[in-house]
């Protein structure tokens, strides 16, 4: 469980976030959307317990990350981050075993069970095939997984995803998306759901996945809701500046968004 | 990239056969037979056709032997660092040469030499502590002014490198010129010409060489996880500030050392672990103690080289390091620039 509490942030004394209070539940996946320069990275990087606050508390399952070291925070926070450069010399194995590090000890042993682990994550995520290629053999998309395994690896309660599909293909977006709905919500009823916040910008993705909807603009949180509460004519138009309008579709009963020109 | 088998094995046997060569080749030719008989007749008490407090084993084991374990620690020192510097910068071109470390060492060894420590062991010991702080100072003004946020640009970090040791070579050259007699001695010293001889140049680097190594090798993992920057690495659960001072200062201290007994020598920690992790590919666990390896191995080698070159006389081992390596580096650059592979 997530829980963010009045939290104020920012860079030398600029002020991105203000006053940011949300929570987020084992076992539900929130989508945070927002225009570009809204502060959605800043949101996933204090959350991860990385970023200095002004003011405010992040809590990850009642404990203050940023009161921890790193090593108990990433036990139970973990971020796949957006795909940028990835350190080519590293085999997909490799790079998933990384998530494993909070679990090591000093000499940074890897014991039967943390490879146990490795493998699990690598299969969960249809990478077992691809497990011993280099990094810079892979496509973009398989690259997103392969981070998004590593993450998988760490084990953690609590995951926040920075734009993971942003460079995916249409085909990619969905598989990604619905991976992580699953990881919310668990095929097996015995096993907990993960609690998960998920920057994106598809607004018509989300609503395949999110249970919840943050809007963030400027910094602030403007609306918060259920995906059929936030995304409505009014809230999006005023959040991103442009007129826009908004189809129910009869198929899927999902709302298309459509700039309006 | 498909990677080449075994790569502790062969450095191993790479490493004893340069052992060897080294303590043979030189003025006397030592023969491999009289070579056995010899280490045979000291350890085992075999009684042999020579003896071995003749001139032979004077030779192997007060002169070659002593001088080959020293430049084998050296070597594993430097690379060590050298390999350490780079994932710790995330850059293939760190090598404690070119990054100015080497030359503050040499700086921070000179002026202690200067105000006279005896030439006794507890003088041996200290020098480099001097050489440690000459080397930390540089390594952090290096980094203050190569640092681009984040991260540490590779031209930057040469450029910077290359004015810190400029400087502190500068500010030695002073001093030595403004000494006389002993300081001759410094003289040849910096050239790496290892002109401290017998056991007990190696007893001095002993400990700090152990000690540095034996650090560096703990910090494989971390290093891996740091490839993916500070951030990825502080959530994915590293202590980035604290790894990035341990590998800094234990890298430091193994380059000082190295530097207070053989003086400067370039380039070793950049060839051999380029070449190591063109073979068997970038895991830090594997790259370091591999690099300390191939570090033994390049030094043993190129120190033959400039003891037999054009014997009698001696080239300073650092001037055969300058030779090989500065075309590598060169081949290094111009390959980074085109692709990022490691």
């Amino acid at each position: 469980m997530l829980t963010i509490e009045h939290l104020t942030a920012g860079y030398n004394d600029k002020k991105i976030l203000e006053d940011i209070t949300l929570l987020i539940d084992d076992g539900s996946v929130v989508a945070l959307i927002g225009p570009n320069g809204s502060g959605k990275t800043t949101l996933i990087r204090a959350a991860s317990g990385i970023v200095p606050l002004m003011s405010g508390e992040v809590k990850v399952n009642g404990h203050v990350v940023n009161h921890l070291g790193e090593q108990e925070r990433a036990r139970l926070v973990s971020v796949v981050p957006q795909v940028r450069s990835i350190p080519p010399a590293f085999t997909v194995r490799e790079v998933v075993a990384l998530g494993r590090t909070p679990y090591l000890n000093w000499l940074g042993q890897f014991s039967i069970k943390d490879n146990e682990i490795v493998e699990e994550a690598l299969q969960q995520t249809d990478l077992l095939d691809l497990a011993d290629r280099s990094m810079s053999d892979l496509s973009g998309g398989e690259q997103q997984r392969v981070l998004l395994a590593r993450a998988l690896a760490q084990e953690t309660g609590v995951m926040l995803l920075d734009e993971p599909t942003s460079h995916l293909d249409l085909q990619f977006q969905v598989n990604i998306m619905d991976r992580i709905h699953r990881l919310a919500h668990p095929v097996n009823k015995e096993n907990t759901g993960r609690a998960i916040l998920v920057a994106v910008h598809d607004l018509n993705l989300l609503q395949m996945f999110a249970d919840r909807v943050i809007l963030l603009v400027k910094g602030k949180i403007t609306a918060t809701g259920t995906p059929e509460e936030v995304l409505t004519e009014a809230i999006l138009s005023d959040a991103y500046r442009i007129p826009l309008h908004l189809i129910k579709d009869s198929l899927t009963g999902k709302t298309a968004i459509l700039p309006r020109n | 990239m498909k990677r080449a088998a075994r790569p502790f094995p062969i450095l191993a046997i790479l490493l004893v056969l340069a052992l060897v060569v080294s303590v043979m080749a030189g003025s006397v030719f030592i023969s491999p037979s009289a070579l056995w008989q010899v280490i045979a007749a000291k350890i085992g008490g075999v009684p042999a056709a020579i003896d071995p407090s003749g001139v032979i084993g004077t030779i192997l084991f007060k002169l070659r032997l002593p001088r080959a374990i020293l430049l084998l620690l050296v070597g594993a020192a430097l690379s060590g660092s050298g390999a350490a510097y780079q994932g710790l910068f995330r850059n293939p071109l760190a090598d404690p040469f070119l990054i100015g470390v080497s030359s503050g060492a040499g700086l921070g060894a000179v002026v202690a030499m200067t105000i006279h420590w005896p030439y006794t062991t507890m003088g041996l010991m200290a020098i480099p502590l001097a050489a440690f702080a000459g080397a930390l100072i540089a390594v952090l003004v290096v980094t203050q002014l190569a640092r681009v946020g984040n991260s540490v640009p590779t031209t930057n970090l040469i450029l910077a490198g290359v004015a810190v040791s400029s400087f502190a070579s500068a500010i030695t050259s002073l001093i030595m010129i403004n000494t006389t007699g002993e300081l001759r001695r410094a003289m040849v010293w910096l050239l790496g010409g290892s002109a401290l001889s017998g056991w007990s140049p190696v007893l001095g680097v002993l400990p700090y060489v152990l000690l540095g190594c034996a650090l560096l090798l703990t910090l494989g993992h971390s290093l891996n996880v740091m490839q993916f920057g500070d951030e990825q690495a502080q959530q994915l659960g590293i202590p980035v500030r604290r790894v990035r001072w341990l590998a800094i200062i234990t890298a430091t201290i193994a380059t000082a050392a190295a530097v207070a007994f053989v003086g400067v020598i370039g380039f070793v920690g950049l060839v051999v672990p380029h070449i190591l992790r063109m073979l068997w590919g970038g895991d830090y666990r594997r790259l370091l103690p591999l690099s300390m390896l191939g570090g033994g191995v390049l030094l043993l080698l190129t120190d033959t080289a400039a003891r037999t070159i054009i014997a009698p006389q001696e080239i300073p081992v650092g001037i055969i390091t300058a030779l090989l390596g500065a075309p590598f580096f060169l081949w290094v650059l111009r390959r980074s620039k085109s692709q990022n592979y490691w």
